[in-house]
């Protein structure tokens, strides 16, 4: 049974058309990787599927249940299996660094607090941040963020785990510790969809590449096809630019 | 004209004394109720606001009308309309009552502004982490939104506050006797009105202080959520004590 099953998949905003009939399946503990240009549609991709914003055509089933957006309950019931890790980390600001991993277990799924806090300390020393976890996220440094927002995303025990460019608003020096923590992930099992310009890192931890251009699905096959004998023309044309050290 | 400390004594007369009071108590039970409802309704009125269900819209756009109405029309004219609205429909209230409702409008509406703001000035990231995460509307608000606003609601807040135990002295003109006007019923008795304004001054200062204290306080404490002096700040090795001594 596919996790993740996108069928069709259109959206605009305004007359801007950003996803262009865009079809991927994602099957339990695969790793898939969405790479391509900006405005080609990666993030949006993420959006919708977490119900941020709504698409025009199409559907999108979680374990074969599809998504009803005019719904917040269906809306509500597909998050419950995915997460999603943002660029920005976005960590709630008033909040401490365990509180922000603590709020939803407890405050949303209604879990015992001791245990939610045995499992976030245990979770933030998987990442190293067990000694900052009375610390606000103003005092952490962007890669720390960073790891603070996957284990607030894994804290909620999801299927499925979305990672929009987690390393791209961090400085170079701070990639690495959150990329260390993701390729863990991968080891573990975990379903991820990827989107990155980290491309090293993409080849290793996937099992899937997609290349997308345009809000569309240009490419897609194992990193070995995509990143050395891409078929498509853009893929071809990305694959030039972007710089290999 | 009997002197100064005649006047005093005849002040602190029981009679007087008692009069002076009661149109004291008078102006602080209108500021103070006007303020505490006018705070509860205003947040409420923002929450409403939030809202985007089409079946929410009457009330929607009657709360906008009247907001923007009451922040336009002078508070004198709001008073007045109050008032013969309310002896046109047939309620018969008197005139404290009247006062309080119009003194309770207008709060309403600046209040509401100021708490519009404060829920604006929250980033929309920190709102989508949030919706990701199933946060219910009431969480999203009391968790992450309120908290992170303060700061942008309690200054104007507080200020429109203070300023407005004064406005309150508007309701002698529906024939309120609150302190404006105990003032001038007094020196129409012989009373000097340097005295008289001066106690009265007095009194409106000894109302306003607290109430601008208190916004002092709520800022340090609500109104930077993110500051929190770390644990572990290293003073230069300079400056430590031995050095110094």
């Amino acid at each position: 049974m596919p996790h993740l099953q996108i069928n069709d998949l259109s959206c605009s905003y305004g007359n801007l058309k950003v996803l262009n009939g865009v079809n991927l399946t994602l099957q339990q503990g695969q790793v898939v990787s969405l790479i391509g240009g900006s405005g080609s549609g990666k993030s949006t991709l993420l959006r919708v599927i977490m119900g941020l914003t709504h698409p025009d055509t199409g559907s999108i089933d979680v374990a074969e249940q599809s998504i009803d957006y005019t719904s917040a309950q269906s809306i509500r019931k597909a998050r419950e299996q995915i997460a999603i890790v943002f660029q920005q980390y976005n960590l709630f600001h008033n909040m401490s660094v365990l509180d922000n991993v603590m709020v939803t277990p407890v405050k949303v799924q209604k879990r015992a607090e001791r245990q939610v806090r045995e499992e976030a300390l245990a979770l933030l020393a998987k990442v190293g941040l067990q000694a900052k976890s009375d610390v606000y996220p103003s005092e952490l440094s962007g890669g720390q963020q960073q790891r603070v927002a996957i284990s607030r995303a894994l804290a909620l025990h999801p299927k499925i785990l979305l990672l929009d460019e987690v390393t791209s608003a961090l400085d170079p020096e701070l990639v690495g510790e959150v990329l260390d923590t993701v390729r863990q992930l991968a080891k573990d099992g975990m379903t991820m969809l990827l989107v990155s310009h980290e491309m090293h890192f993409v080849r290793e931890v996937s099992d899937v590449v997609a290349m997308m251009d345009k809000g569309q699905i240009v490419e897609m096959g194992s990193p070995d096809q995509i990143f050395n004998n891409p078929q498509h023309p853009r893929t071809q044309d990305f694959m030039r630019k972007i710089a290999w050290h | 004209m009997l002197t100064l400390t005649q006047q005093l004594t005849n002040l602190m007369g029981a009679f007087t004394l008692t009069f002076f009071l009661q149109a004291a108590w008078n102006t602080l039970a209108l500021a103070m109720m006007g303020c505490s409802i006018g705070l509860v309704m205003g947040f409420l009125i923002a929450c409403v606001r939030r809202t985007r269900t089409r079946l929410l819209l009457p009330l929607r756009a009657l709360l906008i009308v009247l907001v923007e109405l009451m922040r336009r029309i002078p508070f004198l004219v709001t008073l007045f309309l109050t008032m013969f609205t309310l002896q046109g429909v047939g309620v018969d209230l008197s005139f404290f009552t009247i006062a309080l409702i119009a003194v309770c409008l207008i709060s309403t509406a600046y209040l509401a502004e100021i708490f519009r703001t404060g829920f604006e000035s929250v980033p929309q990231a920190q709102i989508e982490a949030a919706q990701t995460l199933n946060f219910s509307q009431s969480q999203l608000i009391f968790l992450v939104m309120l908290p992170q606003a303060w700061k942008v609601v309690l200054p104007p807040a507080f200020s429109f506050m203070v300023s407005f135990i004064k406005d309150t002295a508007l309701a002698s003109q529906l024939g309120v006797v609150e302190l404006t006007f105990a003032g001038k019923i007094l020196i129409t008795r012989g009373y000097s009105s340097f005295l008289i304004y001066g106690l009265i001054l007095l009194v409106y200062f000894a109302m306003s202080y607290p109430l601008s204290r208190l916004g002092a306080r709520l800022e340090r404490r609500l109104g930077q959520p993110t500051a929190k002096p770390s644990a572990s700040f290293q003073p230069p090795a300079a400056l430590t004590a031995e050095r110094l001594s």
